[in-house]
C-alpha cells in the first residue's frame, strides 16, 4: 500500500520542502506531524479491530488496547519522554 | 492514490464491512460451542464487540482527548479514564446482570444452600459494586503495613 502511494507521498514531501536553509528540519518536522496526527489515529482503528479479533479468538487483547490508546496519545507520550529527560 | 487514503479506506473496510460480517460467524461459533457445553462467552462477546468497533474507537478517542495533545499526562489520564469507565460504568451493569442470573438460577434450583451456584452470582455482583472500596481497603493495608509487624 505504501509502495502504491509512493508518488503521492513524494508529492507530499515536496510540499513540506520550504526551500530555506532549514528545509531538512522543516520536512522532518512536517513528517513527524503527519505521522503523529494523521497516520497514528488511523492505525489506532486497526489496533482496535485487531484487539476485537484477538478477544473473540481467545488470544491476548489487552496489549492491543494499550497500543491503540498509545497511538492516540503519541504527542503526549513524546512530551512525557521530554519531561522525564528534563 | 495516497498512502493516507489507502490506510483510511482499509480501516473503514475492515471496521465497517468485515467485522459486522464476522460478527455473525462468531455468533454461530458461540451457538455451536453452547451446544457442545463448551465455553462460548468469548465468541458471544466477540460478536457483540465486532458490531461495536466504531463505538469502541470513538470511546478510545474520547479517553485520549481528556487533556491537551502536548500534556505529558495525556496517556496516564487516558488509562485512568479507561479504568474509571470499566469500573464505574461497565461493572455496575455487570452486577445487575449477575443479580438477574442469580435470581434466575435461584428460581430454577429450589434448594437454598450456600454451596449452590446462585451464591456465586450474588457474590460477584457484590464484588462488582465494591471495587472502589476493595481498592481503598488494599491501599489502607499497604499504607499501614509500611511500619512492619508490631
Amino acid at each position: 500500500m505504501f509502495l502504491l502511494g509512493a508518488q503521492t507521498t513524494y508529492s507530499l514531501l515536496q510540499t513540506y520542502n520550504t526551500g530555506t536553509q532549514f528545509a531538512t528540519a522543516d520536512v522532518l518536522d512536517s513528517l513527524w506531524n503527519y505521522l503523529a496526527g494523521t497516520i497514528m489515529p488511523i492505525a489506532a482503528g486497526l489496533a482496535v479491530v485487531g484487539a476485537i479479533i484477538n478477544f473473540a479468538t481467545r488470544r491476548p487483547a489487552m496489549r492491543l488496547i494499550a497500543v491503540a490508546l498509545a497511538m492516540l496519545c503519541v504527542s503526549g507520550i513524546w512530551k512525557l519522554v521530554l519531561s522525564m529527560e528534563a | 492514490m495516497s498512502f493516507t487514503n489507502g490506510l483510511l479506506n482499509l480501516t473503514n473496510w475492515v471496521g465497517n464491512v468485515i467485522l459486522p460480517t464476522l460478527a455473525a460467524l462468531f455468533f454461530a461459533i458461540a451457538v455451536l460451542k453452547f451446544a457442545r457445553s463448551e465455553s462460548y462467552a468469548s465468541s458471544m462477546y466477540g460478536g457483540f464487540a465486532c458490531l461495536m468497533a466504531s463505538g469502541l474507537l470513538r470511546a478510545m478517542e474520547t479517553f485520549a482527548s481528556q487533556r491537551a495533545w502536548n500534556d505529558p499526562d495525556v496517556y496516564w489520564v487516558s488509562l485512568l479514564t479507561l479504568v474509571n469507565w470499566v469500573c464505574n460504568v461497565l461493572m455496575p451493569v455487570y452486577a445487575g446482570l449477575q443479580v438477574a442470573a442469580g435470581a434466575a438460577r435461584m428460581g430454577i434450583i429450589t434448594r437454598i444452600h450456600p454451596t449452590e451456584g446462585w451464591m456465586r452470582h450474588f457474590v460477584a455482583a457484590g464484588l462488582c459494586l465494591m471495587l472502589s472500596g476493595l481498592l481503598r481497603l488494599a491501599e489502607f493495608f499497604i499504607a499501614h503495613g509500611t511500619a512492619g509487624i508490631p
